[in-house]
């Protein structure tokens, strides 16, 4: 047994030899498909629905891209054909941890790319030229927390067909569906779009009895004092803002200024900072003395009441409360104090709504029940299981996507999801065992039900292509160890 | 390293009035701070970058402002000038004017001649009123003189601002707490935009 007594230097090449297999295994682990045939083994259907779903497309971007969640990662296809190929590419990825940048540098690149990918400047202006027909169920999930949708030029939702939008904030990303082009309302309260939109079509816009503004700056100020005059208040501090509210008791009022998200900040041109109201503080004011209030800042919406998507230049903000005053309803004042670019977001239990004053004064301070939403700050959570569902587009919300509905076009798609999304990384989050038990309810109609584990090498073109590198790597480790076992043994 | 994004919005504005061209110029060389060199202010993230740009802006409006602190003090000068030609005018005028009355009571003149020594008197009583009142604009509470001296210290102000910003760009900007200066110069030109207003200077 002399050839066991390894010396120690050949222990620890084994031990590296075996840790980089083990690696090299775990990569491969997280497989990936790229196919550029017309269609994908398994995914014929999907991929003929997509491909339908792109010609449905009217607008001038030329790009177009899916991605439709499948059994256990994502399905992704687009029309762009890449040099060398007849057909677009299509991407077939399971347990993907690839951002939608590196996505998109596949789907550019197309199978047989050999890892030279594109660079970031032409993932981008493929973005920007692109509509995207998004699973909204991408969205939220903490698989794909990685992808960032701010770049795409266009994204519409596959299940609800609402146009989502996206901002970048920080580090993070918010998300919006659309009302109207420039009026947003969050991803989350998408189950009541129709309802909320009628709701607010229905309530009458009434002249503003007050303005404050926080702006220090001077130009801001004048144009403030010529377009509200006998109206305008610019408060100092914190008191004259209170006063403010006292003011205006039972009429309706506008605040402009900076906020961070939370709190209304008031500044001197030097930058200091003269004092912060915090916005759930000037909801529950407005509630108390039943002042209708506009908060109008560039966060204010985060808060739960309703602002701007994006930053926002202080005269323009003027000019669109000078126009908005004069509509007729809530909806279109709403979205005259945004545009298509720097749109305006109202939340579910806005407490700017007639109704919610007088619901919220009716059940003595919102509380319970399906009709509360003034006074709660839960960014309207418990209106999607209300009372009104006939009226809504009643999607997401733990309801399986109907299979036998002809007339839902993409929808579709979210039928040949075909087993439940198996929970690999054994996530505990709620959404997830939400999610999950959405997939579970989904009837099976296609009888080909790819298997997951052969789904790599499924397509018989190229997919696999990181399959069948990560394999001949393992082949030359394999024989590498061999060898060094065999050295030590010599030695 | 982030650092708190001083405001420039007054600067900008102040370049909008003084020297609209730098401005421009600004804008093009910066398609993308737009937002930032537009009028007005912009409700956003205070933590934002582009410091460069903030300081190139503010520096720029600081150099315009003492340029044209000169041309100012001149307009000031000729304003004080023309109350005081005014006000001879109209003691020249009055003094004409009581030689007439004494002279159409003496001798009981044609009514035409009592109609034009009216008249005169009547512009007299005029320009005497319009003397007065830029006088009280020039030496008043709130006046004209007034503002002309607080412009002297904010042109030194704006020049030791514009000096110390000056290092600060040419060591690259270390974060030492000078960032604030940027701050300090917006306010400035906020300062100096009330007293061009109150001066009604066409600059």
């Amino acid at each position: 047994m002399r050839w066991l007594r390894l010396s120690t230097a050949a222990l620890i090449r084994v031990v590296l030899v075996l840790a980089t297999l083990g690696l090299s295994n775990l990569r491969t682990a997280a497989a990936e498909g790229i196919c550029n045939r017309e269609y994908v083994e398994y995914y014929e259907d999907l991929g003929k629905a997509v491909k339908k779903s792109f010609g449905a497309i009217k607008d001038v971007n030329p790009h177009r891209m899916a991605i439709v969640v499948i059994s256990d990662g994502l399905y992704v296809q687009s029309n762009y054909i890449p040099d060398g190929h007849e057909y677009p590419t299509k991407l077939v990825l399971d347990k993907t941890q690839l951002s939608l940048d590196a996505i998109v540098a596949r789907v550019i690149a197309g199978a047989g790319a050999g890892g030279f990918l594109p660079s970031a400047g032409e993932v981008s202006a493929f973005l920007n030229g692109c509509t995207l027909r998004l699973d909204e169920h991408v969205i939220g999930h903490p698989r794909w927390r990685y992808f960032r949708f701010a770049a795409v030029s266009k994204v519409l939702l596959i299940q609800s067909k609402l146009t989502a939008r996206f901002f970048a904030d920080g580090e993070e990303e918010r998300r919006y569906v659309e009302l109207m082009p420039s009026l947003l309302m969050p991803f989350e309260q998408r189950t009541s779009t129709a309802a909320f939109r009628s709701e607010l079509e229905g309530i009458r816009m009434e002249p503003l009895a007050g303005v404050a503004v926080l702006f220090s700056n001077k130009r801001t100020q004048e144009a403030a004092s010529k377009a509200f005059a006998g109206r305008l208040s610019m408060p100092q501090s914190l008191a004259e803002l209170e006063s403010f509210f006292e003011a205006h008791k039972g009429g309706s009022a506008a605040i402009l200024g900076h906020s961070d998200g939370e709190n209304f900040v008031a500044t001197s041109s030097d930058g200091k900072e003269l004092f912060r109201v915090p916005i759930a503080t000037l909801r529950a004011l407005a509630i108390k003395s039943a002042t209708k209030l506009f908060t109008l800042g560039c966060r204010s919406a985060h808060a739960g009441g309703h602002g701007c998507a994006t930053p926002f230049n202080s005269l323009e903000m003027i000019n669109r409360l000078k126009d908005a005053e004069t509509k007729e309803t809530l909806l279109e004042a709403f979205a005259k104090l945004g545009t298509k670019e720097e749109p305006f977001v109202v939340n579910t239990n806005d407490v700017t709504h007639q109704e919610t004053y007088d619901e919220y004064h009716a059940i003595g301070g919102g509380s319970g029940g399906n009709s509360s939403r003034g006074g709660n700050d839960d960014g309207g959570a418990n209106r999607g299981g209300g009372n009104n569902g006939g009226g809504r587009d009643n999607i997401g919300g733990g309801r399986a996507p109907s299979s036998s509905d002809p007339s839902r076009g993409i929808f579709d798609l979210s039928c040949i999801i075909p087993r439940p999304l198996v929970s690999a990384q054994r996530e505990t989050d709620a959404s997830v065992v939400a999610y999950d038990h959405r997939v579970s309810n989904t009837p099976a109609i296609s009888s080909k039900q790819p298997d997951t584990e052969s789904k790599s090498g499924g397509c018989g073109c190229s997919v696999g292509d990181s399959d069948s590198t990560g394999s001949a790597l393992t082949h030359i480790l394999l024989v590498a160890l061999v060898f060094v076992i065999l050295r030590t043994r010599h030695q | 390293m982030t650092v708190q994004a001083y405001p420039i919005d007054e600067a900008v504005d102040l370049l909008s009035r003084i020297a609209p061209g730098t401005l421009d110029e600004l804008r093009a060389q910066h398609p993308d701070a737009k937002r930032l060199l537009a009028l007005g202010e912009t409700a956003a993230a205070q933590n934002d970058d582009a410091l460069p740009i903030r300081v190139e802006a503010v520096l720029s409006a600081l150099g315009a402002a003492i340029s044209s602190a000169g041309n100012s003090q001149e307009v000031v000068r000729a304003r004080v000038k023309s109350a005081r030609r005014m006000e001879t005018a109209a003691q020249v005028m009055t003094l004409i004017t009581s030689a007439s009355v004494w002279s159409s009571v003496a001798w009981s003149q044609a009514t035409v001649f009592k109609v034009i020594t009216g008249l005169i008197s009547v512009a007299v009583s005029i320009l005497l009123f319009l003397a007065a009142r830029r006088q009280s604009r020039a030496s008043g509470k709130g006046s004209l003189i007034e503002a002309f001296l607080t412009f002297v210290p904010m042109k030194i102000d704006a020049e030791i601002l514009h000096r110390d910003l000056t290092t600060w760009a040419k060591e690259r900007f270390p974060i030492d707490g000078r960032e604030k200066l940027v701050g300090e110069a917006n306010a400035l030109c906020r300062r100096i935009l009330l007293g061009v207003d109150l001066l009604k200077l066409d600059v």
